[in-house]
């Protein structure tokens, strides 16, 4: 899809610090010298497009009493589709990618405790074709930046 | 760990789907936890103050937006000389994310950069800048082939029963 100016500037000034008052688009819209009205429609549309997929708060998991782990497995190439569908009705997996390497598919898992992702790995590791599952959990994070420059970035 | 009211959890639960586009989404999201606007308001003010919420704001879908290439280096670091070469990755804007993991015998690898460019070779010539800097020669990139599944967790979800702890 293409985007035009007023997109752009929309995405730009809702990507963080969101404004926490009763009427948010319009104040995203005074911001932006547009109206409530256009502003909604406008992250409507990029919704319905699938360019946004929601708008709201990201959350530490960890002070919500959440633990991770990204996971490394090997999967034989027939059995990748079967997989990613079993992956894909767990709530508790958020990300999965195939990568080009021995393992090739990495997921991460979200749970409430460090057995909820064990039960979930044994239930991972007993499908078909799946071999060596690794869980690699986060030891430190020196950086976590999700933002972009959309108005530069985009084409 | 913050502390958790009933309706707090009730909140988040609701937040999984993200702000309704309305006018008022947070009076609609009071309207239907039966709480005051001005209460939700004021917390959510409060998570972003601490730190409970890391950000607010849109959740994108990356790929869409033209940054095309998206490379996680992984780096064999010895413990003595983690804090200086994550320093050298942390500084670059081309590095969204950056963490030391646990390692494991099948996979060496301790500490990860997430690096995004234009194409493969610029993510490439990033890391290999990066390995010169910090005298590093162990390391590989994997580039994503397929994005098979790319969601925000669902928070005190029916599906985890035993999530409300």
């Amino acid at each position: 899809m293409s985007l035009d100016d007023l997109d752009r500037r929309i995405l730009d000034a809702a990507q963080s610090a969101f404004p926490l008052e009763s009427r948010p688009f319009a104040a995203l819209a005074r911001r932006l010298g547009s109206t409530e009205h256009e502003v909604l429609s406008r992250l409507r549309g990029l919704r319905e497009s699938g360019l946004i997929r929601e708008l709201g708060p990201v959350f530490d998991l960890r002070r919500l009493g959440y633990t991770s782990t990204l996971c490394a497995a090997r999967v034989a190439e027939p059995f990748i589709d079967p997989v990613a569908q079993l992956l894909d009705t767990m709530d508790e997996v958020t990300h999965n990618y195939l990568r080009d390497d021995p393992f090739n598919m990495w997921f991460t898992v979200i749970a409430p405790s460090p057995e909820r992702i064990e039960s979930i790995l044994a239930r991972i590791r007993s499908a078909d074709g799946v071999g060596e599952v690794l869980s690699l959990p986060v030891e430190r994070t020196f950086k976590i930046n999700v933002q972009f420059d959309i108005a530069k970035d985009a084409p | 760990m913050t502390r958790l009211d009933p309706w707090e959890t009730e909140l988040i639960q609701a937040l999984n789907d993200g702000l309704p586009l309305t006018e008022r989404p947070y009076a609609d999201l009071a309207a239907r936890l039966g709480v005051d606007e001005a209460k939700i308001l004021a917390r959510l003010q409060s998570w972003v103050d601490d730190g409970t919420i890391r950000r607010f704001g849109v959740r994108l879908k990356h790929r869409r937006l033209g940054i095309a290439a998206n490379g996680m280096s992984v780096w064999d670091v010895p413990d003595a000389r983690v804090e200086e070469a994550a320093a050298c990755m942390t500084r670059r804007p081309e590095v969204t994310h950056c963490y030391l993991r646990t390692p494991h015998p099948s996979w060496p690898y301790n500490l990860y950069a997430m690096i995004h460019g234009p194409d493969e070779q610029a993510v490439h010539a990033i890391a290999e800048d990066i390995a010169r800097e910090a005298g590093l020669d162990s390391f590989r990139i994997l580039f994503s082939t397929r994005e098979l599944k790319k969601r925000a967790p669902r928070y005190f979800a029916d599906s985890n029963g035993d999530a409300d702890a």
